[in-house]
């Protein structure tokens, strides 16, 4: 695939878009290349948050997609460490919005750590941890 | 960085405390203090840097007691934490009474609950590094006895430096000027100064210039580069060239860009020269005349700035873009009952309303 032009980030909390940040820039895009969506105003639901505003980011993101090389990237825990609970509920997410279901072709990549972000930070800083533990805090 | 404030009968501030973070963001509703809470750090930093006389015009109208209250003293105090030491500064300032001019009741600075430095009754006493006392000297009550004291390598010095290097910004692009006609050490609150200020930071920072280029390069479109051209003698004037081809390029004087371009170079100035370097920076409203396209990749080199461990930032902002990044994880808001004292309490954002966080502040939803 050719390189995004644009990535656009729906992310659970700050510390999630630091790591699709970090990422991004690993892989040569500039600040201006990368557009954080809002965050939610507080702590604890932030799960929530994103399946809500999922629909609407791939709606956003396939109408703009038919312009631009887009990218889109949802940033979210597992929390109980069920992935595919989380895949189904974004699935849903698209079904209830009368929307396709996400297509291999499409540049949306979905960000769901097993258990919180904090582990894969940890394990790419060169800790030695497991998916089961919890190291949000 | 910056680590407790406590202001005492100034303005709509009694016994405030405010303990910031390393990057945070001040919401509150207009006439919540968040001018004045920067207007009380103006103060204090240019009356103990500039050793400014407290009756002279620049203080008269900053240094306003509570109406409210009838005391006699205002009370101003500063901690921060340098070096892994944290330092103590307070101020005991009795304001204009009548035609009585302002004068320090007493200046102490202390690390931990150690003395470093003193000054009462028209009195500097400084310790040395075994807390014994050196001997004491007269000093002029009306102004801060901190500029008279030599700056060496000493703890007091830690601290003035530290100051020094604590920065409040309003951005005025309509103020800031073409010409420098010497290297200012220090910015102005507006950047009128910024072509002086700049001429001194090239100077002294080569290689901060050249990641502020790259940042520019990055964000305004056809950028090149920031000159200092001379003008004869000492005066130069502040240009920026753009690539008008791979080939040729167009140069215009600072005024001649557009106010968003000039509060854009600025705020990426003081993101390498101040934050970059470790310094403190409290700006208002640093989104004034920027596209909203440009403010988030702002918002996102600060905030990768800051998780590296460089530097402190306090933003106060009404912007969404600003509200809906930072407000969840890094907000306070300023609260005032009624016409009565400001105090400050954590960003009260509730994911369950569904709504951003901007809009939550938009409604008035903010405290519940």
């Amino acid at each position: 695939m050719d390189r995004a032009s644009q990535v656009i980030v729906l992310a659970e909390d700050e510390r999630h878009q630091q790591f699709a940040r970090r990422y991004l820039e690993q892989l040569g895009y500039s600040r201006r290349e990368v557009r954080f969506e809002d965050l939610p105003a507080g702590r604890g639901c932030g799960e929530q948050w994103v399946r809500d505003r999922y629909a609407k980011a791939v709606l956003a993101y396939r109408w703009r997609s038919t312009r631009a090389q887009t990218a889109l990237i949802v940033a979210i825990d597992s929390d109980r460490g069920d992935l595919n609970r989380r895949f189904r509920q974004l699935r849903e997410a698209l079904v209830s919005a009368a929307q396709e279901p996400r297509a291999e072709r499409e540049r949306i990549a979905h960000f769901i750590p097993k258990r919180n972000i904090e582990t894969w930070i940890l394990c790419l800083n060169g800790h030695d941890v497991d998916e089961e533990t919890d190291y949000s805090h | 960085m910056l680590t407790r404030l406590h202001i005492d009968n100034f303005r709509c501030f009694v016994n405030f405390e405010y303990r910031p973070g390393r990057k945070q963001l001040i919401v509150g509703r207009n006439g919540t203090g968040k001018s004045s809470f920067m207007d009380a750090l103006l103060f204090l930093r240019s009356f103990v840097q500039s050793g400014a006389d407290a009756a002279g015009p620049t203080f008269s109208f900053r240094n306003q007691p509570t109406q409210w209250l009838d005391q006699s003293r205002q009370v101003f105090e500063l901690e921060a934490l340098l070096d892994g030491e944290s330092f103590f500064y307070r101020l005991d300032i009795e304001p204009w009474r009548g035609q009585s001019p302002p004068r320090v009741h007493s200046e102490t600075v202390h690390i931990g609950e150690r003395p470093i430095f003193e000054f009462k009754d028209g009195q500097v006493q400084l310790f040395d590094g075994n807390l014994e006392p050196r001997p004491s000297f007269p000093a002029d009550p009306a102004r801060s006895a901190l500029p008279i004291t030599p700056l060496g390598t000493d703890k007091l010095s830690v601290f003035k430096l530290w100051l020094s290097r604590l920065f409040c910004f309003r951005l005025n692009p309509f103020a800031m000027e073409l010409r420098a006609e010497r290297d200012d050490l220090a910015p102005k609150v507006d950047l009128a100064n910024v072509a002086a200020w700049l001429s001194h930071l090239v100077q002294s920072s080569p290689r901060e210039n050249f990641a502020l280029h790259d940042s520019l390069q990055d964000v305004v479109d056809k950028f090149s580069s920031l000159q200092l051209e001379s003008l004869g003698g000492s005066v130069r004037i502040l240009t920026a060239e753009f690539e008008r081809t791979p080939a040729t390029v167009l140069k215009f004087g600072f005024n001649q860009l557009s106010e968003g371009q000039r509060c854009l170079i600025c705020l990426y100035i003081i993101l390498h020269f101040v934050l970059a370097k470790g310094g403190t920076v409290i700006i208002d409203e640093p989104e004034n005349f920027i596209a909203l396209r440009e403010i988030q990749p702002w918002l996102t080199a600060v905030s990768d700035m800051v998780e590296e461990g460089r530097g402190q930032i306090i933003v106060i902002s009404h912007h969404p873009e600003l509200i809906n990044q930072w407000a969840p994880s890094c907000g306070v808001q300023f609260v005032r009952d009624g016409m009565g004292p400001v105090r400050v309490e954590p960003f009260h954002g509730e994911p369950s309303s569904g709504l951003s966080p901007a809009e939550l502040v938009a409604r008035g939803w903010e405290n519940g």
